[in-house]
């Protein structure tokens, strides 16, 4: 065996590797791969107020505020109390569009889109 | 009761006025201290009195808010090494809170809900006031002005809130 013979087969192998990773990029661009998106609670806020996301990926909402909180979009998704530097997370699986609110503080709104 | 809610906006407002001066951080942290206490009292006996589920779980969401607020409050004091002081509004907006329990007390059903909701109303707004035409302009350490910034919005929420339910408690 040649030491010629032995370094092709790696350099096939590494050309597949390299198509593989340059694949596999590709499906994470194009959105395939789930992502964690945060929405920090804050000052009585939901922030950012609105965030797009896809089906799949997962909400985490932190709540750095002085008192609990909720983010509850009417029948979709309800936290119940998140206490302070507590957080919750949500994954959904359907496109569509959510408005949701702070059920303690109904003047407290935010939206979901996913896609 | 109209009437009452608006002599009340009046005595409040003058309150402010006389206020609208420099006070220093050791005034502001009691004013916070004494704004939020009022509340929670205030809220302990709706909590108790009322048999409005609304009005009630408002209640009880004044009780725990103005509570974690004013627990950052006193951690905050307690770092920075101020002690309360107080002054022409703090005493102003005890009075005032103990004016408001006392005539809460001779009041029941749906004439309690309706004068702890107006007073409610009126005493965010009275509170947002404060914050913005004295507090928050007048606060020198930089986190002392940062948590009244970042509690602002809880009185606008509040106020807001109330008003929904006044206008649920007057449409009944």
């Amino acid at each position: 065996m040649t030491p010629d013979r032995l370094n092709r087969p790696l350099a096939v192998r590494a050309a597949v590797l390299a198509l593989l990773l340059s694949v596999s990029a590709g499906a994470a661009a194009c959105g395939s791969r789930p992502v964690t998106h945060t929405v920090t609670i804050d000052s009585t806020t939901f922030q950012p107020g609105d965030l797009t996301v896809n089906a799949g990926d997962t909400i985490v909402w932190i709540n750095k505020d002085l008192f609990p909180h909720t983010a509850t979009s009417g029948g979709l998704f309800d936290s119940g109390s998140i206490a302070p530097n507590q957080s919750w997370q949500y994954t959904p699986s359907e496109p569509g569009e959510f408005d949701y609110v702070c059920s303690f503080h109904p003047t407290m709104k935010g939206r979901l889109s996913v896609k | 009761m109209k009437a009452s809610v608006i002599v009340f906006a009046g005595l409040l407002s003058v309150a402010a006025a006389s206020s609208a001066q420099e006070v220093n951080d050791a005034q502001i942290a009691s004013i916070v201290v004494t704004a939020n206490q009022v509340d929670i009292d205030a809220g302990k006996l709706a909590e108790a009195n009322s048999t409005n589920p609304e009005v009630k779980d408002f209640a009880k969401r004044m009780i725990t808010d103005h509570t974690g607020v004013n627990k950052s409050a006193t951690e905050l004091v307690t770092k920075l090494g101020v002690t309360p002081q107080d002054n022409a509004t703090s005493k102003s907006l005890k009075a005032g809170g103990d004016k408001n329990l006392a005539n809460l007390k001779t009041l029941k059903g749906a004439a309690f809900d309706k004068a702890y909701i107006d007073h409610e109303v009126v005493y965010h707004q009275q509170v947002l006031d404060a914050l913005d035409k004295t507090l928050i302009p007048s606060a020198r350490n930089g986190e002392l002005k940062a948590l009244l910034v970042k509690v602002r919005p809880a009185f606008v929420a509040h106020r807001d809130h109330a008003k929904k339910i006044q206008a649920s408690l007057s449409g009944s």
